[in-house]
């Protein structure tokens, strides 16, 4: 299951969580719950976390990430992964 | 949900009769399912609490007593699993093997089943019955969330208990069940996860070599699983419990089998959707159907792409039509009237007093404080995006054109981080493992037009083409999201050509937005903007106005003229005048300064700065300086960060020449171009 979702993100033909879901052949709330367990896993890694950069800039607000989505990258760990 | 939720009643007298043994229950859950608010109307004023034995997390016990039988009820630390990735699962799994309570009463977010029952199927391999607790079913039904407790307890062979721990409800019940359980009054038949076949040779040969020597207290089968899983602290144990010859051998498979960490894990999940999938329904209808349906249009890599420029498109004609009228009043009513009445009561202080006030700070920081109806209508108009969930659609469907075009992931990060602002975007490449990779998201994200800049030309283009204002900054846009694309072909085809970034994005839903949200969105960024126009903009345009007016009488003769004209016989190519090309530098420091530059530089003398402008520079000249503006260095913020995040001074020096030569080719041909096509020559 969880080869599955890592070689399909790995292929790059799937961006979000609703084509990796129907990729796979699960509900995408089955893909968020997987995409959680290898965030902790560290086989995917979140992106935009604008910790303080953002202080002072006039769209400071504009890196909400509840209304930007959320977005995780493969670490290399979840590289060999899939390619395994 | 398909049961009768009642409160806990502490002393219910329509309860069986009590039982003489005392049970123990292991409160267990994820963070955040609502365990604390249960433990405390389970246990109320008899609660405990200290620390686990050497650890310093808090551990909770307290008493419990339902219709005559007494519970002990131990919190456990909220955990995501039992595999000893932290000190709470580490505690929680030491309890439950250690302790043996008589039940584990664990909790789960009904809106999130797929994401908690993972430590359910951890759990019901430890040899403790186990009672599910469904919470918050309230919230999930709010969310269109339907499960049924029936199904999922049938699928599961364990008791299922949907409850409102907030409302008290259930509670008594989850409890009851788990009585039931250990008086072996309801069955506990758990359908357990299994490993996957391709590791089920390897997982009996490792349970064969671990069961003889397994300490007492832990399942042999457990150990050889979590052996298999990679757990830390068991793979170090054994090799203290293990013969150091049967270890070898234990170890030699897991070496052979690595793959298998992610199988037992991924058993799990297929093992979860096995289950909710009859038990839960969650809704097509309503706002997830409209997102679906919505979605295939607005991040179809075609379609897509024609609703985002429209929506650019749309949102500059809102602003300038809106705003436009609004700022032209100010200026004349409210800018020209401070202006010309400080110059009254400054009539008698020295001329440089009266020329740096008003000439510099107010010709500077005014005219950019009458575009504050721009400012708003603009914020308003990017709130709106925001709050229905369209934003994080934007960098989507631009990636998924990229992708087309053969860049595959590779303008992600720079999109989805940039389109606010590209600072974060740069910071945000650490998570590339890559170096080259992290070098092109780097030396692409300022190429990505960031709020900043569609600000500044949100400020700029009226000056220059009041006319037809939404027009030009729409093809200002499209145009610099063509120079992103054949940048990254360019690096694409020269530099990074092996890199491939995946990534999986989860976007929100759309929904209706909410006006206060947006209102405050505008309101908090206009402040923002009116505070930094009073500080950094106020004094760049003092500066600017001393190095306009010294050391000569006349505009010409200034400092800054002098070091402009240097640089004319470049920006003789683009059809800048040494002016132009002053007002893009000081746009070095914040965008935002070269309006306030052009205000001073041009001495509007009584005239609305468009008025000067359209007077002075030519059509032309001024589409040049609005794309140089548009492709130049983004800030020295960004410049800051590529050298934070490179830590090079060649790849930051390569980075800036890059958006120079960009800003510098670009300006060239749009320039020549506009002429040939008539629309002037060089600024007299």
């Amino acid at each position: 299951m969880f080869k599955r979702l890592l070689s399909a993100v790995a292929s790059g033909q799937v961006g979000n969580t609703a084509e990796l879901a129907a990729a796979i052949d699960v509900s995408p709330a089955m893909v968020e719950a997987m995409v959680a367990e290898l965030e902790r896993r560290g086989l995917l890694q979140r992106a935009g976390e604008c910790g303080t950069v953002c202080a002072g800039c006039p769209s400071e607000s504009a890196c909400d990430p509840k209304q930007q989505g959320s977005a995780w990258m493969l670490t290399t760990a979840g590289r060999r992964y899939a390619e395994h | 949900m398909n049961a009768n939720l009642q409160p806990l009643a502490p002393q219910s007298s329509a309860a069986r009769p009590a039982e003489s043994r005392r049970l123990v229950i292991g409160l267990a859950g994820q963070p955040n399912v609502g365990k604390s608010t249960v433990f405390s109307i389970l246990t109320g004023l008899t609660a405990e609490v200290g620390n686990w034995p050497g650890r310093t997390v808090e551990r909770r016990e307290g008493s419990a007593r339902i219709g005559g039988r007494e519970f002990h009820v131990v919190d456990l630390p909220g955990t995501y699993s039992l595999t000893s990735n932290s000190e709470e699962e580490r505690i929680a799994r030491e309890f439950i093997l250690r302790e043996r309570p008589d039940v584990i009463v664990m909790l789960a977010d009904a809106a999130a089943l797929e994401r908690n029952l993972y430590l359910l199927a951890e759990l019901l391999l430890l040899p403790i019955p186990v009672v599910l607790g469904v919470n918050m079913v309230d919230v999930a039904r709010r969310e269109g969330i339907e499960f049924d407790a029936h199904v999922l307890e049938a699928a599961l062979g364990l008791p299922v208990v949907p409850m409102v721990a907030s409302r008290n409800e259930g509670v008594a019940e989850v409890l009851a069940a788990a009585a039931a359980v250990a008086d072996g009054q309801q069955a506990f038949a758990p359908d357990r996860p299994e490993i996957a076949a391709a590791h089920r040779e390897v997982f009996q040969q490792v349970l064969a070599l671990v069961a003889p020597a397994a300490p007492e207290g832990m399942p042999p089968d457990w150990a050889a699983l979590k052996l298999l899983e990679g757990d830390r602290e068991i793979t170090t144990t054994a090799q203290q419990w293990l013969p150091a010859e049967r270890w070898n051998e234990v170890h030699e498979l897991l070496r052979e089998h690595e793959d298998a960490v992610l199988d037992v894990a991924g058993a799990r999940y297929e093992w979860i959707g096995r289950m909710v999938r009859a038990a839960v329904r969650r809704p097509r209808l309503g706002q997830i159907s409209f997102t679906d349906r919505f979605d295939r249009i607005a991040t179809h890599p075609g379609w897509g792409l024609a609703l985002l420029l429209s929506v650019f498109g749309l949102v500059f004609w809102l602003t300038f039509s809106v705003a436009g009228p609004v700022q032209e009043w100010l200026e004349e009513a409210v800018v020209a009237r401070v202006s010309a009445a400080l110059a009254g009561v400054l009539a008698d202080a020295p001329a440089w007093l009266s020329g740096v006030l008003v000439d510099g700070m107010l010709a500077g920081a005014g005219v950019v404080l009458t575009f504050v109806p721009v400012l708003f209508v603009f914020f308003i108009a990017l709130g709106f995006l925001e709050d229905t969930g369209y934003q994080s659609r934007m960098a989507y469907v631009m990636d998924r054109f990229m992708h087309r075009i053969g860049l595959h992931g590779k303008s992600f990060l720079p999109l989805f981080l940039g389109f606010g602002c590209n600072v974060p975007a740069v910071m945000g490449s650490r998570v590339i493992e890559s170096r080259s990779a992290r070098l092109l998201t780097i030396m692409l994200t300022p190429f990505v037009p960031c709020s900043a800049r569609l600000l500044v030309l949100a400020f700029l283009v009226p000056l220059f083409f009041p006319a037809y204002p939404a027009l030009v900054a729409w093809g200002l846009v499209v145009g610099n999201l063509v120079v992103l694309v054949l940048i990254g072909l360019l690096l694409d085809r020269f530099a990074f050509r092996r890199e491939r970034l995946a990534f999986v994005m989860e976007m929100p839903l759309y929904h209706v937005p909410n006006p206060r949200t947006i209102l405050v969105f505008a309101a908090t960024n206009v402040w923002t903007f009116v505070k930094r126009a009073a500080t950094i903009i106020v004094l760049a345009s003092m500066i600017i106005w001393l190095l306009v007016s010294y050391p000569g009488a006349h505009v010409n003769d200034s400092y800054l003229a002098t070091f402009g004209r240097a640089l004319e016989p470049v920006g003789a190519l683009m059809g800048l005048d040494w002016r132009l090309i002053v007002a893009t530098l000081s746009a070095f420091v914040a965008k935002e300064n070269s309006i306030a530059a052009l205000g001073i530089i041009f001495g509007t003398e009584g005239e609305v700065l468009g008025a000067t402008l359209a007077a002075l520079v030519t059509p032309a000249s001024a589409l040049a300086f609005l794309v140089v503006n548009m492709l130049f260095v983004p800030c020295v913020a960004t410049v800051a960060a590529v050298r934070q995040e490179t830590r090079s001074w060649g790849w930051t020096a390569a980075s800036t020449g890059l958006m120079l030569a960009s800003a510098l080719l670009f300006g060239t041909l749009v320039y020549q171009a506009a002429v040939m096509a008539g629309l002037g020559g060089r600024v007299v």
